[in-house]
């Protein structure tokens, strides 16, 4: 096409960025309206496969009396199809709709009726896992949960190991940890006979229905045949937990020895997590060579984790409050192009005052 | 306790599948395939659309998403012809004009309350104002045509060339050639307050 000035002028506009949160939201909706590929029963399946391939026989045999040559194929079946890679694994407890949404890194199952109980194996760095339902979204990370659905409305959420998000699109989200279960509020659910959850009466709130979480209850549903088990913490996951209430309570080196511990815990997968934060709270205690060294340690062993630039942003402002401006330079480099605008800035902002003490006389 | 249904295991990671492989399997009603078309090309769709459509945000996004959803159901009629940005293109091009269509009966409706003056003419020059410059081509954009609009929006926003935009048109390549030089002339004339190029 042609150059013109006028071109040039129209393409100095800037093009719409529609927010990451309006792009997710429309993803989502995207996924939850594109034709379900239902998994039918095996008889169901059988008798629907004899009908496809007698069909599939009589246009065949009436394509070659009409044309007698074969049919050609569209061009597009030469090409092979995609497969993927998955973290999750779904297990329909009784009769259960569901599918599988979209893969890594932010990998989809789109659940319309029934319970499933869904093991995800441990995500990496900037990788999702969510659970998507009419009216709600389940985010997990490295967890064993249960999920039941009526009629595309979430009813409720058991967490068996982990911790799991629950969003209803009407509520708040609520935070679940092992042992806890979401029930939806009846107002915000559909109430056929079989699909009432087993839930106590909830108070009547007509506004704004707020889901309750029930610690240590049994999953009981109308159709499970196989309810949860009581659950029982993953490997260094009381740890974990541990720490992260001393840390939220305010007592950091309590926290950094919780996290040291669930660190430590053999098979646990919290490693890389409990690793990041038992330098974070090291350094907040006040224990910097402490903290440095909890802090290399995470950054050498896990250089691909989401948090490796604010690891090394952090390190290198405690190596160059240490006075060791060479090795907090070479922290700063690394997180100043993270992902993460915070951290670039914290590292430009460490390279600038590295920069000014060595300028200074 | 139902059958076990594992997840399909590794065959190869989304960034490495081929567009045509992924609308393949979407045709196929494999959701995860739908999920990464998606990912991979909405920018280029909220952009387009945003381009031509009149649009306030949530519109946008409702086109957005009429429009894959429309790549799911169609997706099975993909023959190869083009590339999949260009089909893609094509059907939010069908998507948008719908859309565009009634928004302008909205606007003209609108129009009969008052019409919006535009700007004074002023000569582009290096003097002149570039934001107040910009305003005038995003307005003279917006004032064109539907149909000289998206095709000057294809090849010169999204760059693609005239026979990819006729296929997305489906019309021939000979019309899209007339539609962005119209288009260019209007567009000048709007931000210039000149006279038509012969």
């Amino acid at each position: 096409m042609r150059p013109d000035p006028i071109d040039d002028l129209a393409r100095a506009l800037p093009p719409y960025r529609p927010a990451a949160s309006r792009v997710e939201q429309v993803r989502t909706a995207v996924l939850a309206g594109a034709p379900a590929v239902t998994r039918a029963r095996p008889a169901a399946r059988r008798a629907t496969y004899a009908v496809v391939a007698a069909a599939a026989l009589a246009a065949a045999a009436t394509l070659i009396w009409i044309a007698r040559r074969p049919a050609a194929g569209p061009e597009h079946a030469t090409i092979e199809p995609a497969r993927v890679e998955r973290h999750g694994t779904v297990v329909p407890l009784g009769e259960a709709r569901f599918e599988l949404g979209a893969v890594l890194p932010d990998e989809t199952v789109r659940v319309r009726d029934g319970v499933v109980r869904v093991t995800v194996t441990p995500l990496g760095a900037g990788e999702r896992f969510r659970i998507l339902t009419g009216d709600a979204e389940v985010e997990v990370r490295g967890t064993e949960l249960d999920v039941e659905v009526r009629a595309d409305h979430l009813q409720s959420v058991t967490c068996a190991s982990g911790v799991v998000e629950v969003r209803p699109s009407y509520a708040e989200a609520v935070l679940l940890e092992a042992g806890e279960r979401w029930d939806a509020p009846k107002l915000a659910t559909v109430t056929p006979a079989e699909s009432a959850p087993v839930v106590e009466p909830v108070a009547v709130a007509p506004a704004k229905p707020t889901p309750r979480r029930t610690p240590n209850v049994q999953a009981s549903t109308g159709s499970a045949s196989s309810p949860i088990k009581v659950p029982v913490d993953a490997p260094g996951e009381a740890e974990f937990r541990e720490g992260w209430a001393a840390l939220k309570a305010g007592e950091p080196a309590d926290a950094a020895d919780s996290f040291a511990a669930a660190r430590q815990v053999k098979g646990t997968v919290l490693a890389e997590d409990a690793s990041f934060w038992e330098g974070i709270a090291l350094a907040r205690a006040g224990k910097s060579s402490k903290a440095i060294a909890a802090l290399r340690r995470f950054v050498s062993k896990y250089p691909k984790s989401s948090r490796s630039g604010e690891a090394a942003a952090k390190l290198g402002w405690l190596l160059h409050d240490a006075g060791d401006l060479d090795e907090a330079e070479r922290y700063f480099e690394s997180a100043s192009d993270d992902v993460v605008p915070k951290v670039q800035k914290s590292a430009r902002d460490g390279l600038e005052s590295i920069a000014r003490k060595r300028a200074a006389p | 306790m139902g059958k076990l249904i594992p997840f399909r295991r590794v065959e190869g990671a989304v960034e490495e599948l081929s567009d045509e492989a992924l609308l393949s399997a979407t045709g196929q009603g494999e959701q995860a395939a739908l999920g990464a078309l998606f990912d991979r090309f909405h920018a280029d769709v909220y952009r387009f659309v945003a381009r031509v459509a009149f649009s306030t945000p949530n519109d946008v996004d409702d086109l957005v998403q009429q429009t894959f959803l429309e790549v799911c159901q169609a997706a099975a009629r993909f023959n190869g012809r083009s590339s999949v940005k260009t089909w893609i293109f094509g059907v939010a091009v069908n998507i948008a004009r719908t859309h565009a269509r009634s928004e302008r009966r909205r606007q003209a409706a609108v129009g009969r309350f008052g019409e919006v003056p535009m700007a004074e003419p002023e000569q582009l020059d290096a003097a002149a104002d570039r934001a107040q410059a910009l305003e005038r081509v995003a307005r003279a954009v917006d004032a064109l045509p539907y149909d000289l609009r998206v095709a000057y929006v294809l090849c010169v926003f999204e760059e693609l060339t005239a026979k990819e935009a006729a296929t997305a048109l489906d019309t021939r390549e000979g019309t899209v050639w007339r539609r962005v030089h119209e288009a260019r002339e209007l567009i000048r004339v709007a931000i210039t307050g000149g006279s038509h190029a012969p």
